[in-house]
């Protein structure tokens, strides 16, 4: 186990490597650059070489993408002059808010996914498995800003009884201290991730229920409940943890849209105002923390699953 | 099959999915009503304004942080040596009431001006002198290299002598005679007194002395400064930034976040505020700032371009909806040094023949909804008096001359074809010097993305133009300053044509607009790099002449001239605020807002 765990380690920082080459490739051959975008068009001549001089643009690109290694290795992500402060600083400030929006929806969904995936397993092809699937391609088929639009709409104007927008609190705590302003951006988030982890859980336990082992176990006289919830309930999950291991991304990322509706401060919205704005130093911050987010997550998804299912742990060992 | 999973399990699994139904919906209540906390007008002492997060408070514009938003923010804390209201009711566009000094005594012919201050205050009580200004000046001329505002030429190059009288009176003899007019509304509107008294330091720890009164210490202190201003988390604590002289003081600052302004107590001017509070609010993008203002939670914001058709519902809940005119002008900038179709924008007459396929008026009315209007030459119209026709303008919509101007100077006109250069040469009656025999109309218009009426307006143009058999491909990027320099011809980054970045005015002006900075060979934002004498004599007439019709003949001339081609100009913002808030109106044509003007009915 460790020496798989060293190895995908080593992987993933080659992946992370060839992305932050790749994105500092991309975002230098990107035509305009970075000082005219920064500077505005009043910028005189010399005032964008002073900028290209101080930002390193100036130099060969090789030469600068060791200059920015350099940096990252002592944990600096550079400067952006398009928020007047640090990478570290600016990333710092979001990431927190995105996790907590991320994982309140994450949470929300999973806890209405599973339930939700069990009653249409078990009760498939009847009522309630319709009305659910209904429902479920219904959420994934609406694009989330007109869920997030509708939702506004109804429970801010017809029905006013939460506010249109985030909470605006600096820390984590200011936006926990205001609950209310959570419930709309934390709905729209889960809704989609409700249809979509709710139709995993039911594909996998119609498969698991049609298994030999849970003829043997209601053969042996167990209970229904029992059969579906400690044994075939188990196995029903196993796509829900891979799906959770991918997610971890967006859990860093947030969900860019959501955050844009509701006017959250958060990673997503870094990202696309550093994209508009052509932010170098934030567009390669935010790549390198999703990259490695991205690899680690997939690193937590193979662990859980090998922790949740022993025959994974059983094949590796073999192999 | 029927299942055989029991009900009390399933009753089970419903019930957890209820459970956090509810536990969401008692989130929502235990939150209260959908009105945010500070937002609405509730005490009627604060005003709630979607507004970008300021991120520069020194009043010395650094490279990069030249945004409104900053501008204003500035002149709340930090009043500029004079202010200047458009309206034509003083000298010089002087504002008297909110300048901190008398209109200046010309003498000497012209070059030598003489300020006096008024009696002003800083906030913690020490007077406002000459002292304060001769800080500024110490600063700028040591530091003009990091200064934003510096144009070679410009202040502080064209000051010969720089002397203080006494603590109230000051003189600036210049290098040559200027023309008054331009010096004050374009050069001494940069001059903001700062108090020298607490910021001639080189650190937080240092005692106050006069360091900034040697080229050295002067970029000590500049440096001091800067790394100050360069760390917003400490605005509001910053022992610095609590000595101001505006009518507001920084109460809250949040990095990207609301920053809250409350009214100065010791504030010495005469527009002293009316509210309390105001809190400024970012907004992620259009769509959020829009839901929030449907809401009702901000009391001053605005209304996006593609949520115009909206305007009546807002009225419905108790806003004012109204059109902020700027000072300003609208254009399409012609890249005159590109290789292959420079040589085009280069012949008038082809110009002309460009300008009269697009059609101003109606694409102001119908496309814009009436926000925007026929920009007809470089100086604006005066503001709040944009109609929607383009009598004024020289070159009016006309595709039928447009044709015969092609025509009679050797194209073939194709309509919705291919139109192409039948006679080259540089006659008067062939397509012009450097124009082969074939050479087809193709044009690229390089424009911005997000405005969707600049999306239609361009699509109106393109069909206009392949009326005549002249193709216009449209190009949308993010960001079509960025991608369309100032280029020389064997540039790599000289391949563009035309380049669109007036979705909300594509040049302001300051208070006098001349455009030495637009319009003259190898003026800065000359990005197309147009060159022409005569143009250039007219625009340094505009800025060392005494003559008052100078500013006239030079907008005569570039109207005609077409440096670029005029377009639409659309307002600032649309505007919407509560009903009951007064004092929003006029909207300042120069883009500051004056909160301390603001109340509640």
């Amino acid at each position: 186990m460790v020496r798989y765990l060293i190895t995908r380690l080593g992987q993933a920082l080659v992946v992370v490597v060839l992305v932050t080459v790749i994105a500092f490739l991309i975002l230098h051959l990107l035509p305009g650059g970075a000082a005219r975008a920064t500077l505005g068009k009043e910028a005189t001549l010399e005032q964008l070489a002073a900028f290209n001089h101080d930002m390193g643009y100036d130099r060969p690109w090789i030469q600068q993408y060791g200059m920015y290694v350099q940096r990252l290795l002592q944990g600096d992500l550079g400067y952006s002059y398009q928020l007047n402060q640090s990478v570290v600083e600016a990333i710092s400030q979001r990431l927190p808010k995105t996790m907590v929006l991320s994982l309140l929806s994450t949470v929300l969904a999973i806890v209405l996914a599973i339930p939700l995936g069990v009653i249409q397993a078990v009760r498939r092809n009847r009522w309630p498995d319709y009305a659910i699937t209904s429902l479920s391609l219904l959420a994934y088929a609406t694009p989330i800003f007109f869920m997030g639009l509708m939702l506004i709409i109804l429970f801010s104007q017809v029905w006013p009884i939460l506010p249109p927008e985030a909470p605006q609190g600096f820390t984590v705590a200011e936006v926990l201290a205001d609950p209310a302003g959570l419930v709309l951006p934390t709905i729209t988030l889960a809704i989609v991730t409700i249809a979509v982890y709710s139709r995993y859980v039911r594909s996998a336990m119609v498969d698991n229920l049609n298994e030999n082992y849970v003829r043997t176990a209601r053969s042996k006289g167990l209970s229904e409940r029992r059969v579906v919830l400690r044994h075939t309930l188990r196995n029903g999950l196993f796509p829900v943890i891979a799906l959770l291991g991918m997610y971890l991304p967006a859990l860093f990322s947030g969900a860019l849209v959501v955050e844009s509706l509701f006017n959250f401060p958060g990673m997503g919205q870094l990202f696309w105002q550093a994209a508009l704005k052509r932010d170098f130093p934030i567009l390669l911050g935010v790549t390198v923390i999703i990259s490695i987010a991205t690899v680690v997550g997939a690193l937590v998804a193979d662990l859980l699953y090998a922790a949740v299912d022993p025959r994974v742990r059983l094949q590796r060992s073999a192999s | 099959m029927r299942s055989r999973f029991p009900r009390r399990a399933l009753r089970g699994a419903v019930a957890v999915a209820s459970a956090v139904a509810l536990g969401a919906g008692l989130v929502a209540c235990g939150g209260g009503s959908g009105s945010s906390k500070d937002g609405g007008s509730q005490g009627k002492d604060t005003a709630t304004v979607a507004f970008r997060t300021p991120n520069w408070i020194l009043p010395i514009s650094a490279p990069g942080f030249t945004q409104g938003e900053n501008a204003i923010f500035g002149q709340a804390l930090y009043r500029s040596l004079y202010q200047y209201k458009l309206d034509g009711s003083a000298q010089y566009n002087i504002d008297p009431q909110r300048s901190m000094a008398e209109p200046p005594v010309v003498s000497d012919g012209g070059k030598t001006l003489t300020i006096t201050l008024k009696d002003n205050t800083w906030s913690d009580g020490k007077p406002v002198t000459t002292r304060d200004i001769q800080f500024w000046y110490d600063l700028v001329r040591a530091n003009k290299d990091k200064w934003a505002s510096y144009r070679a030429g410009g202040l502080p190059d064209n000051i010969a002598q720089w002397s203080v009288k006494d603590d109230k009176t000051f003189s600036i003899t210049t290098t040559k005679v200027f023309n008054t007019a331009w010096f004050v509304d374009n050069q001494l509107n940069k001059i903001t007194p700062m108090p020298q008294h607490a910021w001639d330091k080189d650190s937080a720890t240092a005692t106050v002395s006069n360091l900034a009164s040697t080229p050295d210490g002067a970029k000590k202190v500049f440096d001091f400064l800067t790394a100050a201003a360069k760390d917003p988390k400490t605005y509001d604590s910053n022992e610095l930034w609590k000595v101001t002289s505006g009518p507001w003081k920084l109460a809250k600052y949040v990095p990207n976040g609301e920053v809250t302004l409350a009214a100065q107590p010791t504030y010495s001017g005469v527009d002293k505020p009316k509210l309390a509070k105001i809190v400024l609010r970012p907004f992620t993008g259009d769509d959020a700032e829009f839901n929030v203002l449907r809401a009702g939670d901000i009391d001053y914001g605005y209304v996006p371009a593609a949520n115009l058709s909206q305007e009546g519902y807002l009225k419905s809940k108790g806003y004012t909806v109204s059109p902020w005119y700027g000072w300003s002008v609208t254009y399409l900038q012609l890249n005159f040094n590109n290789p292959k179709t420079g040589v085009l924008f280069k012949q008038p007459y082809l110009r002309q023949s460009l300008q009269m396929l697009i059609d101003q008026p109606t694409i102001s009315k119908v496309i814009w909804s009436g926000t925007a209007a026929p920009t007809c030459g470089p100086v604006p119209a005066k503001p709040g008096t944009n109609g929607a026709d383009a009598a004024g303008c020289v070159y009016s919509f006309d595709p039928g001359k447009a044709k015969e101007l092609l025509e009679s100077h050797g194209w073939k006109v194709t309509p919705d074809g291919q139109t192409t250069c039948q006679t080259p040469g540089a006659g008067p009656n062939q397509c012009g010097d450097g124009i082969a025999a074939g050479t087809p109309l193709n044009l690229t218009v390089t424009s911005q993305t997000g405005f969707a009426a600049t999306t239609k307006m361009f699509a109106e143009i393109k069909s206009q133009m392949a009326k005549l058999g002249i193709k216009l491909t449209i190009k949308e990027v993010p960001d079509s300053v960025a991608v369309t320099p100032a280029c020389k011809p064997t540039d790599a980054t000289c391949s563009w044509d035309m380049s669109f970045f007036g979705s909300q005015g594509s040049w302001y002006y300051p208070a006098f607009a001349s455009g030495e900075r637009l319009f003259a060979t190898g003026a800065p934002v000359n990005l197309g790099s147009y060159s022409n004498p005569e143009a250039d004599k007219l625009i340094e007439a505009t800025q060392f002449s005494g003559d008052e019709s100078a500013l006239k003949a030079y907008n005569d001339f570039l109207a005609k001239d077409l440096p670029v081609l005029w377009m639409p100009n659309p307002v600032f913002q649309v505007s919407a605020y509560r009903s009951g808030l007064q004092g929003v109106e006029p909207q300042d044509p120069m883009n500051f807002m004056y909160f301390q003007d603001w109340s509640w009915k």
